[in-house]
């Protein structure tokens, strides 16, 4: 274990860090598409709420490691062989950046079209009725007190969608699962790669899961 | 109704079980059933790692490990349970005492036998080579300054490209088995591949995936062993030894070798 | 008291609205003029407050026609956003925003639709605030207010817009007893400075008061329309003497 640490514990941190930055950049771009799709699924349109639903349903539908082979080495094919004409190249890392935005989007959708609904109507007919637009209602009134009721379930995403970085070591992008592999078949040393990464994980997740009950309570001084 | 649908679904649950649990090899040697203790020993190895150990397109478990292994217990009489359990997990299922050793093309390093591993003699001389798609203008090494190669995850041809990765400025890429790393290479997501040279020189025959093999990108050859992990299977190394000698006497040694990597 | 019957507010011509098959409004004609306090009452389920929900549009009118100020609301031309600035209207259930003070619920429409500057928006919803009582109130947050409180604050609200009409839509229905009074005080100050207002309500005390018309609903039509003397009174219809006599 000791020479675990001593040999590859740089090579190991080095991917703890990629895995962050791939996780940041997914959590990111979910939370647009979330928030795009959530907000489809929850306007007067039919057409927008079946686009919405459909985009949840396929996504929530299919593995991630099935989407995770799909977007990198599918969508490649798809455009360079399939249609032609084009040269399309996905790193591991824009591949992997796609996968977590639409897996981790696709459930945010949910979790923002399930806040917004559980807004009391009235709050939305209150701002209407001042003159205020529907986006303009939706921005100033009604997101911030569903974004307040999603916050718990917002860290859980994150947290399971940080875990999720470690499906994208099949696309060979060397986060902490991929290099831990590397780790072990070089050293032979099952348990104790494996026992190390475990850690490495537990830390990192148990500080965020801290840090965003913090904000969290910030959040609630002053209201109720 | 309700407990109906449910009592389909667990049939139907059950009956996939019992399939992926027919993954597991049992194979005693039918003529020495019975002989020496009567001990049943668990061996560990990969699911995919063309041709020593992979599933034929009749569904059969086979592959040089796979013949190597079954050829050296009948003449040494023990019987064995083989576990396709992936690399990973056979490297595990050792430290665990879940499997008692494990045939996998696992290459004797220093590294491994320094982690307390315990290796056979040598049962095969693997190389390494690169392999481009087929219309690719790779030529050499020199021509892979910036670009990414693919390897399979903990593999001689891994530690073969890490070498030559400083000195040509190219990055490596790790993948977990054989088929993504070649989809890697013909999807054009890599520039190149290495991996072991009987393998990809049997999957391009067999399969005619769009990829060629590099001349001179052979590197030397290192030797395959068969591993275990705990002083108490020193037993079965000794076995394995005297069963290859004697299958390497007689013969049926070169017999298997070109069953699967023609002449 | 001031109406001014040369200058029409609302004007309602064969009002229908369905949900679905349900025909909640079935041929509803009215005016409103410039200054009248009008109230609404009826049994539940008489459609008044669909009737009132409709005169802003928060509830899309499935045939007829609604002018409020010359503009044709009924028409897809106009927008309605625009008409609703000059509406001001009060709910059961106050409809304070909850993730804002107070202050921050009496600027933000002005503020975000142009109205005014910051600081005169701040200036007129002091002033709102004090007309209504709550002067001290300015940094609390609604969940911290009485019902009565918040139904104040939820007029001051309105009124920050400087409407030229206001709807009420049963504003002490879900008040306790003792706070009804404060509100309907605030909402006699309005009607004495001359604001144009329809009120749903069952306070008939204070519909004989103050109101310049009555008009009982059932079943989706006007059954009877007049002073507070005639309808509360003398009603002549049959259904509105059976409703006045289960609710006084």
């Amino acid at each position: 274990m000791f020479r675990i640490i001593t040999v590859y514990g740089g090579m190991l941190l080095e991917a703890l860090g990629r895995t962050l930055l791939l996780a940041l950049l997914g959590l990111f771009f979910a939370c647009i598409i979330g928030l795009i799709f959530g907000i489809l699924g929850v306007i007067k349109n039919r057409v927008c709420n079946v686009i919405a639903q459909i985009f949840v349903d396929v996504i929530r539908g299919v593995p991630m490691i099935v989407l995770a082979f799909f977007v990198y080495f599918g969508m490649p094919y798809f455009f360079n062989t399939i249609i032609g004409g084009f040269n399309v190249s996905l790193p591991a890392l824009h591949a992997g950046t796609i996968c977590l935005a639409l897996n981790c989007g696709a459930y945010m959708a949910e979790i923002i079209r399930a806040g917004i609904l559980s807004v009391d109507p009235g709050q939305m007919e209150a701002a209407r009725s001042l003159g205020l637009s529907y986006s303009q209602a939706m921005r100033k009134v009604v997101l911030p007190q569903a974004i307040k009721t999603m916050i718990p379930t917002f860290i859980n995403q994150f947290i399971i969608t940080l875990k999720d970085t470690s499906i994208l070591s099949v696309i060979g992008f060397p986060e902490l699962v991929n290099t831990a592999k590397n780790v072990q078949a070089n050293t032979f040393m099952s348990f104790q790669t494996w026992a190390i990464v475990g850690i490495m994980y537990l830390i990192v997740i148990t500080v965020l899961s801290r840090s965003a009950k913090v904000v969290e309570r910030r959040l609630n001084v002053g209201r109720e | 109704m309700k407990k109906k649908v449910l009592a389909l679904f667990m049939t139907a649950a059950m009956a996939v079980l019992a399939v992926a649990c027919g993954n597991t090899q049992s194979a005693s040697t039918g003529d020495n059933a019975g002989a020496a203790d009567g001990k049943v020993w668990v061996i560990a190895t990969d699911t995919v790692f063309k041709p020593f150990e992979y599933t034929d397109d009749k569904g059969n478990f086979v592959g040089i490990d796979v013949d190597i292994l079954a050829a050296v217990a009948e003449d040494q009489g023990f019987k064995y349970e083989l576990k396709s359990l992936g690399w990973d997990a056979s490297i595990a299922a050792c430290q665990a005492g879940q499997a008692d050793g494990m045939i996998a093309g696992a290459s004797i390093t220093d590294e491994r036998k320094a982690s307390g591993w315990i290796f056979s003699n040598g049962y095969f001389d693997a190389t390494q080579s690169m392999a481009v798609a087929a219309d690719s203008d790779i030529k050499g090494f020199e021509d892979l300054a910036g670009a990414s190669v693919a390897v399979k995850t903990g593999t001689m041809s891994a530690t073969y490209a890490e070498e030559l990765a400083k000195q040509y400025n190219f990055t490596v890429t790790y993948f977990e088995d054989s088929p993504t790393v070649y989809q890697a290479v013909t999807g054009g997501q890599v520039a190149a591949c290495f991996d072991d040279t009987p393998i990809m020189a049997a999957t391009i025959k067999d399969s005619g995936i769009a990829m060629k093999l590099v001349d001179g990108s052979e590197n030397e050859p290192a030797e395959y062993g068969f591993a275990v992990f705990t002083k108490d299977s020193q037993e079965l190394i000794d076995k394995f030894n005297a069963g290859l000698a004697n299958i390497k006497a007689n013969g049926k040694y070169d017999e298997i070798l070109a069953k699967y990597l023609g002449d | 008291m001031a109406a001014n019957k040369d200058i029409t507010m609302i004007n309602v011509e064969h009002l229908k609205k369905c949900f679905g098959s349900l025909e909640v409004l079935k041929d509803i004609s009215t005016e409103v003029y410039k200054g009248e306090v009008v109230v609404v009452i009826g049994p539940s389920g008489s459609g008044k407050s669909t009737f009132l929900r409709c005169l802003n549009k928060l509830e899309t009118v499935t045939d007829g026609k609604i002018v409020i100020d010359e503009k044709e609301i009924t028409s897809k031309k106009v927008d309605i956003n625009k008409v609703r600035e000059n509406i001001g209207m009060v709910f059961q259930h106050f409809n304070l925003f909850n993730n804002m003070n107070i202050i921050d619920n009496l600027m933000l429409a002005p503020v975000m639709l142009g109205k005014c500057s910051k600081e005169e928006a701040l200036k007129r919803a002091k002033d709102m605030l004090k007309k209504v009582g709550l002067a001290d109130k300015e940094k609390s947050y609604p969940s911290q207010l009485s019902g009565g409180q918040k139904q104040r604050v939820a007029i001051a609200r309105a009124l920050c817009m400087n409407p030229d009409i206001m709807l009420f839509d049963e504003p002490t229905s879900a008040l306790d007893p003792e706070m009804v009074g404060e509100v309907l005080a605030v909402m006699k100050e309005l009607a004495a400075e001359g604001m144009t207002m329809v009120i749903v309500t069952h306070e008939m005390g204070f519909a004989r008061e103050v109101a310049d018309r009555v008009i009982f609903m059932d079943g989706g039509y006007i059954i009877e329309e007049g002073t507070p003397q005639e309808v509360l009174l003398n009603p002549k219809e049959a259904r509105t003497i059976d409703f006045l006599n289960k609710v006084l």
